[in-house]
């Protein structure tokens, strides 16, 4: 006696490929663009950049001083004490992995995910 | 008909139950980025207590760098070695050698004993275009023969010459981020970046993007699928200056105390050793492709090449793990 037929394994197949795409979709990057400004190794704010109602800026009293604008779809220093501007001239950050740095103050401007493990430059 | 509907049931509930599973797996995971080693470090950790482990190899690179890698400090063994010019020291006696290695096996064209030369054009802060004599002046207080080991004593042999691991630094912090985590057997997987060299380890494979030029990052040139090991990249577009409509960049060639002016924009590698990775990216873009290429090879490591024409040059064994973006060539070499 058969214990599967043809329809039945059809039907196995068929859950098997709706629980992979289930797993698929579970695992991949969710959730909205959000910039994390870091300070010194830490956290300082994390900010949803879709859901932000108005523009929102943050002066940091680092050494030299920054300033971080962000707005819906974007964020960026905006000014920055340091001699050469790196950080400002990396422009506004807007895809997922974009990520802007003051070295002399410390500070780490990152949107976070993106679709690599890790980017080399 | 009722076995059938209680083989199916058991199927969707183990099914279902993996998913759950593996999805908790994935959730015992932490990220945290510093700035270290005058440069930016993120760790990523999945596996038990990965909070932890995160925090202790960030620590991690902060204390190689001051204890030992820093030129800048008095106190790391590079400030004694460079001051002294005499240091006894296993683990700073491991670092030079391969960096010594590399150095004959490159001729000349990866030197650790820079410092004068970068310090002139001084791209970190206030970059300028030395004068002619000045870079020659400079070029006589380098040169990597100056530095001689036996055994654990490192000694150099030229007052004026000093070591400078900006070369190599970021390989060496990678290689010790995957020391720590040998001993962790609750570390599942790890990806570190130390100023963008990129340690990938644990089962299974890894997506490395290359940089674009002039991208913040979110944007790459080519795609990598690798298993687990060190990936470092040398660019040209990193730390540079533009004058009269000339670009000048911080890879100098040691034998004219120029930057290198060979077409490429920059040079991946990849393969097992932090240290070589880091290192090779820069002894393989002086190099340029056709001797670059060999070296790499010389190493066991896999390189990619990336001119000013947007032409992608791979080492054979990458062929099936890039993909390059639009714009961009891909050629075998």
């Amino acid at each position: 006696m058969k214990i599967f037929k043809k329809s039945d394994i059809i039907l196995i197949f068929a859950v098997l490929f709706v629980a992979g795409i289930i797993f698929a979709i579970s695992s991949l990057e969710k959730g909205p663009p959000v910039a994390h400004i870091i300070v010194g190794g830490e956290e300082y704010k994390a900010v949803n950049l879709v859901d932000i109602p108005e523009k929102q800026v943050f002066i940091l009293e680092t050494h030299p001083e920054t300033i971080i604008v962000c707005e819906k779809g974007c964020a960026y220093f905006s000014s920055a004490g340091c001699p050469d501007k790196i950080c400002v001239k990396t422009g506004r950050l807007t895809k997922k992995g974009d990520t802007a740095v003051c070295l002399p103050a410390g500070v780490v401007l990152t949107i976070e995910g993106g679709e690599y493990d890790a980017v080399t430059y | 008909m009722k076995k059938k509907y209680i083989i199916t049931t058991a199927l969707i509930t183990t099914v279902l139950s993996l998913c759950v599973f593996f999805s908790f797996l994935d959730s015992s995971q932490s990220e945290k980025t510093t700035v270290s080693m005058d440069t930016v470090v993120t760790v990523k950790v999945k596996g038990k207590n990965s909070d932890e482990a995160a925090g202790e190899i960030l620590d991690i690179v902060k204390t190689l760098d001051s204890k030992y890698l820093s030129r800048f400090s008095e106190k790391s063994m590079t400030g004694i070695l460079n001051r002294e010019k005499t240091v006894t020291d296993s683990e700073l006696a491991g670092f030079l050698l391969p960096l010594i290695s590399l150095s004959e096996k490159s001729n000349g064209r990866f030197d650790f004993t820079l410092s004068p030369l970068s310090d002139l054009w001084s791209f970190t802060s206030d970059p300028r275009i030395p004068k002619d004599s000045e870079i020659k002046a400079a070029l006589q207080n380098t040169g990597y023969k100056n530095v001689v080991l036996n055994g654990d004593t490192v000694t150099i042999t030229d007052e004026n010459v000093s070591v400078d691991f900006g070369s190599a630094g970021k390989g060496i912090a990678l290689d010790k981020i995957r020391e720590y985590c040998d001993k962790k057997s609750s570390i599942k997987r790890v990806v570190a970046s130390v100023g963008g060299s990129i340690l990938c380890r644990g089962k299974g494979t890894f997506t490395v993007g290359i940089k674009k030029p002039g991208s913040p990052g979110g944007e790459i040139l080519a795609a990598l699928t690798l298993k687990e090991c060190c990936v470092s990249t040398s660019g040209s577009y990193e730390r540079f200056f533009e004058e009269d409509g000339r670009i000048y960049h911080h890879i100098l060639d040691p034998k004219t105390g120029y930057p290198v002016d060979n077409g490429l924009v920059s040079t991946t590698l990849v393969g097992e050793s932090g240290i070589l990775s880091d290192a090779l990216a820069t002894a393989c873009f002086a190099a340029g492709i056709e001797k670059g290429a060999a070296l790499a090879a010389e190493y066991n490591f896999d390189a990619v090449f990336v001119d000013n024409q947007n032409t992608v040059y791979i080492t054979p064994n990458l062929r099936n793990s890039i993909t390059v973006s639009d714009g961009y060539s891909l050629v075998v070499v």
